[in-house]
């Protein structure tokens, strides 16, 4: 509660100075120099990297891939612009991330008048006010990872079930006036999730705060969205109207099953893209990538297809499957070559992973000498797993979007890109009120 | 014609301006008048309706579709809407076969969402339901807060290939583009053919994003090695990913505007080899010098509905071939006035279409 009172008067003290001033200070434990490069004796360890190690881990040099040692370190590298480029590559060793600055300040490092102030003031005086954010029971592990990023501490909620199931929410901390931020994805149990988001969201709505803003990494329901037979619901709309009626202001998420679902809102949706991160680990990891044919398992990926591969400059395929009809066996076509090259299959979901597994089976088929899978939501469930171990892939590489350690654990090909930077710099920026139109195309530290 | 009054069927058509050919022939095979509405632009340019007849507790259909004059269309649309809302009409259902703003469904960069706006100045002025044709993208069903019902063409056209092209079995649907693959498949699935896509083609300004000077921070950020920029799209010259050679290819599409896409699609795809090439899309909309260049393409044949009125444009170039549609819009008016189910006129489509 001190702390509490400690903050609104250090945010009392800075009302005069612009935003920008507040993240040009150093981290505490840092020693008192700022000029100092950031590689020169500094061994804080940061406690919460030791329990979140997953599992599995190919090669070190891939910076996107989910390893909290090495994204510590390019955290605060990447972020110092004023830096000897050389020097950034050579040293390993663990530092704590400096505050996050915004990117196209390169005079950053310049010595602030309100730099000695900062340093003995607190904490809280170098995260970013009135902002909370808060995260749901679906993924708490790319909460605290986008918190980090952000400098600030995932802020208290209960979440727990009464004895008759019902969820129950508790804010623990003030929220009036702030610009509240909920994260929580369509994962695991979706549809008490889903009621957990909207419950908290409508208490922090009630409680006074400013804003709402609903952060949704794996959108729930969203390939319930047209109404394709007769009588069918659509689900997506109706989850957008529940989120509206329950006061979110805002939403962000990642990679829709299909951009129009932004118009099932009447609030602003920011719609973000994994794919510079996908194109950077291609880049990174894939050997001979240069030669590579990017191809869609259906049809209805084409249009994902040709975007990657005109970025990449590759070839690409596609597979066209004709539908099962009496006596007859579900045929797959491939439609382009993938003869003696290495082939990447791009979705958006993996779900079961039928489709994906007969798509690979019939690219080894065709002449591919590796096959690769990328998608960006991998919920993995029902025989997913078992289908992949069985599988003819080398890799299946998803995002964390939904959580995957268990899945890590049980089949080793999967790999997880961190996209919690993308998310958490759309965050800064929305409540900055900077623009986000930079991570359409950028990854941002990494 | 029989002079079946209004008044005893309880349901009254009306239309605008935008296509009354489609309305004739749908109010002959419905076997009733058109109701007596007056539509029209005043002296100062402003939309006035005047509905003739009583509309009360009746169940009103509204057919337009879009055409040359889209604003002046959408208005009529809502002010007849409205006008048969305060007049006491018990249900309101909009027959719109070629929605306008359809494309500009979702966000790029910081433009609207129109359609949105569009879907919703529909349901607020008073419609209780839509029945559009090919709907550009199946999600616009969501943007409307009433029942939409998205009728497909690919019957006729279905129809229209067995009959009319006579050696079909040797043909290749072709996507003109990888947004269309999803309706070249379905196609393909029912007449059992394969396959092809054409990419590479000359994408609109609006799709690359970073010609925007708006774009925080400056895009030259690529002086800072660790941080790179995203590679723009280097788009191939038009190519063809699939066999062509020696068969009748077969482009599908919802619209055909501009039909600068199309003419390169059919170079190239003359270049691979294919001796015919016909072109079938919903929505003739064939604006500006679509049909001179049409005319004087590689393509044999272009294939359209009667959704949108382009009677001028056939008289220039005699490529252009019509399949009449007012049959399924009168099978849908027919059922949702006798409460029926709709589910027949959906018996022959795949979930692709």
């Amino acid at each position: 509660m001190f702390g509490g009172i400690r903050d609104r008067l250090f945010r009392f003290q800075k009302h005069s100075r612009s935003t920008r001033n507040e993240f040009f200070g150093t981290h505490p434990s840092l020693p008192e120099d700022i000029l100092d490069p950031p590689h020169a004796g500094r061994t804080s360890a940061r406690q919460t990297e030791s329990s979140t190690d997953p599992p599995v881990q190919s090669k070190s040099s891939q910076p996107a891939v989910l390893k909290p040692s090495k994204t510590a370190q390019q955290d605060s590298s990447t972020l110092d612009k004023s830096l000897d480029h050389s020097q950034l590559h050579k040293e390993h060793s663990i530092h704590h991330p400096t505050p996050p600055r915004s990117f196209f300040s390169s005079s950053s490092l310049a010595v602030h008048p309100n730099v000695e102030t900062a340093h003995s003031s607190s904490e809280e005086d170098l995260r970013m006010p009135n902002i909370k954010v808060f995260s749901g029971s679906s993924h708490p592990d790319l909460s605290t990872r986008i918190c980090e990023r952000l400098q600030l501490e995932v802020s208290k909620a209960s979440l727990k079930k009464f004895s008759n199931k019902e969820t129950n929410v508790e804010i623990g901390e003030s929220v009036r006036g702030e610009d509240v931020y909920i994260i929580q994805s369509a994962a695991g149990e979706i549809n008490d999730n889903l009621m957990e988001l909207l419950i908290m969201i409508n208490a922090c709505k009630i409680a006074s705060s400013c804003r709402v803003a609903a952060v949704i990494p794996a959108f729930p329901y969203a390939r319930q969205d047209k109404k394709d037979k007769s009588r069918a619901p659509i689900s997506a709309k109706l989850v957008a109207n529940m989120l509206s009626v329950a006061g979110a202001d805002h939403i962000i998420t990642m990679d829709l099953h299909a951009s129009q679902i932004q118009g099932f809102f009447d609030i602003p949706v920011d719609n973000l893209y994994a794919e510079p991160a996908i194109l950077k680990y291609i880049k990174e990891s894939i050997p001979n990538w240069q030669t590579s044919v990017i191809v869609s398992p259906d049809a209805g990926g084409a249009k994902r297809v040709t975007s990657i591969a005109d970025r990449l400059n590759v070839d690409f395929a596609l597979i066209h499957k004709e539908r099962k009809r009496a006596n007859e066996v579900e045929k797959m076509t491939l439609v382009g070559s993938v003869e003696g090259k290495v082939a990447i299959l791009v979705d958006d979901m993996a779900d079961t992973c039928g489709t994906i597994c007969m798509a690979a089976d019939k690219l080894v088929e065709a002449g591919a000498e590796k096959v690769y899978a990328f998608c960006v939501h991998g919920i993995f469930s029902g025989p997913a797993l078992t289908r992949l171990n069985a599988s003819k892939f080398e890799a299946v590489v998803v995002t964390n979007t939904i959580p995957q350690d268990e899945n890590m654990k049980k089949c080793p090909k999967i790999q997880c890109i961190d996209i919690s930077m993308i998310l958490a710099e759309a965050i800064r920026r929305t409540h900055n009120g900077e623009s986000v139109s930079y991570l359409f195309s950028h990854v941002p530290i990494c | 014609m029989p002079e079946r009054a209004d008044a005893s069927s309880g349901m009254v058509l009306l239309t605008g301006n935008s296509h009354p050919e489609l309305a004739k022939m749908v109010s002959e095979r419905l076997e009733i008048r058109l109701g007596e509405a007056t539509v029209y632009n005043k002296t100062n340019r402003e939309t006035s309706v005047d509905i003739k007849q009583s509309v009360r507790g009746k169940h009103v259909f509204i057919l337009q579709s879009g055409s040359k004059n889209v604003n002046n269309d959408v208005m009529e649309l809502l002010v007849l809407i409205y006008a048969c809302k305060t007049s006491m009409s018990k249900t309101i259902t909009v027959i719109m076969p070629y929605l306008p703003y359809s494309k500009q469904c979702r966000m790029l960069r910081r433009s609207s969402i129109a359609m949105k706006l569009v879907a919703e100045m529909i349901c607020k002025a008073g419609a209780s339901r839509l029945v559009s044709l090919d709907l550009y993208k199946k999600e616009i069903q969501g943007f409307f807060s009433c029942p939409v019902d998205n009728l497909r063409a690919s019957p006729f056209f279905l129809q229209h290939i067995k009959t009319n092209i006579p050696d079909y079995k040797n043909a290749i649907i072709v996507a003109k583009s990888p947004g269309v693959m999803n309706k070249a498949t379905s196609y393909a699935d029912r007449l059992r053919l394969g396959v092809a896509v054409i990419h590479g083609e000359q994408k609109d300004e609006e799709e690359s994003g970073l010609e925007d000077g708006r774009q925080s921070p400056p895009p030259n950020v690529t002086s800072y090695d660790f941080l790179p920029a995203q590679e723009s799209k280097q788009k191939p010259p038009l190519t063809v990913v699939g066999d062509v050679g020696g068969r009748i290819a077969i482009m599908v599409d919802d619209i055909i505007d501009d039909a600068q896409s199309f003419v390169a699609a059919a170079e190239v795809l003359k270049a691979r080899g294919a001796y015919k090439i016909y072109v079938i899309a919903t929505h003739g909309v064939l604006s500006s010098d679509a049909p001179a260049l049409l005319e004087a393409s590689p393509i044999t044949e272009v294939i359209v509905t009667n959704t949108v009125p382009h009677d001028l444009q056939k008289m220039r170039c005699h490529k252009i071939k019509t399949v009449d549609v007012s049959l399924m819009i009168c099978e849908a008016i027919r059922r949702i006035f006798h409460n029926e189910s709709m589910g027949q006129l959906f018996r022959d489509v795949t979930l692709d279409d």
